[in-house]
């Protein structure tokens, strides 16, 4: 049986084909066969007869069945039971349904007579099958001799089949030669011999099962073979082509089933059903995959559909956003880190809820804007993107509620110039709220800064540029105001004197900028949108400060950025509906305290100033800006915490809260002016607002490339020393503890922080001094600091100080401390000792 | 830490009584202490917000902390 296993599946074949199956249910061969061979029993037929119709039977189905190799290997097993079955069949034979019985009729009956007695094209056609017959004969020899061999007859079929699967021309040759030597009359041994060698020259290439005589017939066979193998088997293949290809389409498997008939064992049936139902299943994948086809399709449409949506709302945002983009570059260069973004995004929000309406009118402020020197115009940009920035940022800070109350009060506001009524009474308040702590602004103009950027854009940005522009301008404005007067009082006379809030909320500005040195270039971000959005109202109010106003300092104006910003806070938060609730609410949120630290602080410092212009910049927020300063100051009020300056702050903006009401009421009508300054004044915020970033983050007292006048470099000079005297620089600061601290850092922590530095530095420089004097030096060397950090315990003996340096300093920094060797025997640095 | 620590030196310098003088390598040293006293903070402050099961730390973990880092730092 090992052969059989060895074998191929052509020899499997073989095997089938001469171990016709005739059991096969489904095969008709067998019927035909035995229609035929009873017909062929009945009549005189010759065994050889039988035998070349079995054997091209046989050959049919070897043919077909070798076309379908898949079933037909499928069916060792079969294949080995088809063997088995000419044991079994043996009384089949007798039958005379298979070649082999045939075969075996002949050998019984006549052996001697010689098959080939029909034609060449009969025995052309037998001839494979009579290679079959060969093998089938030589197996009924052998089964003859003995049916106990069914082993050796199955191996030898084996091996004929691997003979005859591996060799066709090698059948043929067999059979021409065997019908050669049968014609020559040649003794049924001879043929058996024949056969044999048939088998022999057929195994010569196989398994060597029997002596060889006929290298020479193989020659000759081989060539003829050939010759006539192809021309029969062209036939059959023609024939059992068109037999397969019918039967295929009668049915799938079965098609195949019938021909091979021989390998169509029970379990060939099976499996050829199993074709059949795959093939059959084809049909139904191929529809399933046509539908799949068609639902791939359809997906991929909706996906596609999906993202043509999802453009489809980006396009129309960025549509609303670019008309923004476009009135806002003529009128600000800057764009501007997070801050801008946020408030850019706060301001999509609210513009394209606002609508078109904003942009049309940013793009005719646009227009004016670009004609600098058109206070009206300014005065416009301004406050239209005032409105549109203050309503984006309430929006952003409230979310998609707000935007509706923002439109509304969008419109509001620009109907109504309130707005800037409002921050100029606003302003009065922050400067009533003289206690402006430089962190508190700092951190609620972080915190501003930090809530916007997460909802900005860069067109917010640029919006916001823009606004930063008008409030630079106002907050030039109020500079000047500021300096004129600086009484609470004033802010409260002033309610109807727009143009005094904006120079009370400059001074104080002012004075809040120099005292504060974090504020920097985020504080100036926000200061400048705060500044805008004020610049905006007061620039509303006042046309012509504004002007010079904007060459103030852009530190006011960045301050007065974030101080409007607290503004748009609150006034964001008391839209969306109950005053004290909602602001009490969102105040519970870390962010929500930052607005209210951030309302507290712009409330602290300039008091309504903050709400005021960032109310006057959204015309709606007026009338909220009120609720939003009454709520801001409640918030601030409720909670502590912000030191108790911050609270005590609070108080007076709740008092300046109340005031700006007042203001704001009246401002509505003048917004037209108001709109006007704002686009005068961001005509000239364009040139200023980069050199107030400048100024800003050189925190230098002298202001390059503003094109400010005299008092405005003046202010920027008096803060610059005075600033100086303050921290390290906010964004420092946070970033290095953020670092540290490698959990999240609320904003609401830099005041804090800023406080622990300042003692920090207070007592390091103490004990450095002291270090350095005590060893009767001038300068403060590393070996002092060294001192310290044993003091502190973070050297030791066991721990170098080069340990720390490695850890925290950065590569220039330890190449001072730390020699380095380096080739030439030089060493970096000179140790003096 | 990978910034430069601006104005450092100025703000120490603008913290001195007496007016002394800082040398370059100083200058690092200056960083140093302060990265080092900020880690420490940020440590403590940290540990605090934990204490008190937030993700986030507010300026309220760090005031509580910041009396006690100081004191640490003495020298």
């Amino acid at each position: 049986m090992d052969q059989t296993e060895d074998l191929s599946a052509r020899v499997l074949l073989k095997h089938i084909l001469t171990t016709e199956p005739p059991r096969t249910p489904i095969s008709r061969s067998p019927t035909r066969r035995s229609s035929r061979l009873g017909n062929k029993d009945g009549g005189a037929q010759t065994p050889q007869d039988l035998l070349r119709r079995s054997l091209r039977h046989k050959l049919r189905e070897s043919i077909t069945r070798k076309s379908l190799p898949p079933p037909k290997r499928r069916t060792a097993s079969v294949v080995q039971k088809k063997m088995n079955t000419p044991a079994t069949t043996s009384m089949l034979f007798d039958d005379g349904d298979t070649p082999r019985h045939m075969l075996m009729n002949i050998l019984r009956t006549e052996p001697v007579r010689t098959p080939v007695v029909h034609d060449r094209a009969a025995s052309g056609e037998p001839q494979p099958s009579s290679t079959n017959s060969s093998i089938a004969s030589k197996r009924q020899s052998t089964e003859l001799s003995g049916l106990d061999l069914p082993d050796l007859t199955i191996s030898d079929v084996i091996s004929t089949a691997k003979g005859l699967s591996r060799k066709r021309p090698r059948r043929s040759l067999n059979v021409t030669a065997f019908e050669k030597r049968l014609r020559d009359g040649e003794d049924v041994e001879g043929q058996n011999e024949e056969a044999s060698q048939d088998n022999s020259s057929l195994s010569l290439s196989s398994s060597t099962s029997l002596s060889l005589k006929t290298p020479y017939v193989d020659v000759h066979t081989e060539k003829r073979g050939l010759q006539r193998r192809v021309s029969n088997r062209r036939k059959i293949t023609e024939e059992e082509f068109g037999a397969a290809v019918n039967r295929r389409h009668m049915g799938g498997a079965s098609s195949f089933v019938q021909p091979e008939q021989g390998p169509s064992d029970t379990a060939y049936s099976e499996g050829f059903t199993l074709g059949l139902s795959k093939l059959s299943e084809p049909d139904i994948t191929t529809d399933i995959l046509h539908c799949n086809t068609a639902l791939y399709a359809q997906t991929d449409a909706m996906t596609s559909n999906y993202t043509i949506v999802a453009t489809q709302d980006k396009p129309t945002v960025m549509a609303s956003q670019l008309q923004r983009q476009m009135s806002e570059m003529e009128q600000s260069e800057l764009r501007e880190e997070k801050s801008m973004y946020a408030f850019p995004t706060e301001e999509e929000a609210v513009a394209e809820a606002q609508g078109e309406e904003y942009i049309s009118e940013s793009q005719e402020n646009a227009g004016g804007s670009t004609t600098n020197g058109q206070a009206q115009d300014v005065a416009v940009m301004s406050k239209s993107k005032e409105e549109e920035d203050t309503a984006a940022s309430h929006t952003g800070f409230r979310g998609d509620t707000g935007e509706s109350e923002d439109e509304e009060n969008v419109v509001e506001a620009q109907t109504g110039e309130e707005g800037a009524t409002d921050s100029q009474a606003d302003e009065e308040e922050e400067d009533d709220g003289v206690d402006s702590e430089p962190e508190e602004d700092g951190t609620t103009r972080s915190q501003s800064e930090e809530v916007q950027p997460d909802s900005r854009t860069q067109e917010e940005e640029k919006e916001e540029d823009a606004v930063e522009s008008q409030i630079e301008e106002e907050c030039a404005v109020d500079a000047q105001r500021e300096e004129e007067e600086k009484d609470e009082d004033d802010a409260v006379d002033s309610q109807s004197d727009e143009k005094e809030s904006a120079v009370d909320s400059l001074p104080e500005e002012e004075e809040e900028e120099e005292e504060e040195e974090v504020a920097e270039e985020e504080v100036e971000e926000d200061g400048e949108e705060e500044v805008e959005e004020d610049g905006e109202e007061e620039v509303e109010e006042d046309g012509e400060q504004a002007s010079e106003q904007l060459d103030g300092d852009l530190e006011h104006i960045s301050r007065r950025a974030h101080r409007s910003e607290g503004g748009l806070v609150v006034p964001v938060t008391e839209e969306e509906g109950d005053l004290a609730d909602e602001p009490e609410a969102r105040l519970s949120d870390g962010k929500s305290k930052a607005y209210t630290t951030f309302d507290l602080q712009n409330s602290a410092e300039m008091g309504s100033h903050e709400s005021g212009p960032p109310h006057a910049g959204t015309p709606h927020s007026t009338e909220f800006s009120n609720h939003g300063q009454r709520d801001a100051s409640e918030a601030e009020k409720e909670n502590s915490f912000d030191p108790p300056p911050v609270t005590q702050d609070i108080e007076d903006n709740g008092q300046m809260s109340d005031e700006s009401p007042e203001e704001i009421e009246d401002a509505p009508s003048k917004t037209p002016a108001f709109v006007r300054q704002k686009r005068d004044l961001l005509r000239p915020d364009p040139l200023a607002s980069p050199s107030v970033l400048k100024n800003i983050q050189a925190s230098a007292s002298d202001s390059g490339g503003l094109p400010a006048p005299a008092p405005k470099q003046v202010r920027k000079r008096r803060e610059g020393p005075s600033r100086k005297a303050g921290g390290l620089p906010k964004s420092y600061l946070m970033n290095i503890f953020k670092h540290f601290a490698k959990t999240k850092v609320s904003a609401d922590v830099y005041p804090v922080l800023q406080e622990i530095m300042d003692k920090f530095f207070e007592r390091l420089a103490d004990d450095l001094e002291t270090y350095a004097i005590h060893a009767r030096r001038k300068t403060i060397e590393v070996e002092d600091a060294e001192l310290l950090l044993r003091r502190q315990g973070h050297v030791s003996d066991k721990v170098p100080v080069e340990v720390l340096i490695e850890k925290y300093l950065r590569m220039d920094q330890r190449r001072l401390l730390i020699p380095i060797a380096t080739s030439g025997n030089v060493v970096f640095p000179k140790k003096r000792r | 830490m990978l910034n430069k620590a601006p104005k450092l030196k100025h703000t120490v310098k603008g913290k001195m009584k007496s007016n002394v003088k800082v040398g370059p390598a100083s200058e690092a040293m200056l960083e140093l202490l302060t990265l080092v006293f900020v880690n420490s903070l940020a440590e403590e402050a940290k540990a605090k917000a934990f204490e008190e099961k937030s993700a986030t730390i507010r300026a309220q973990h760090l005031k509580a902390v910041s009396k006690k880092v100081l004191k640490k730092a003495r020298g």
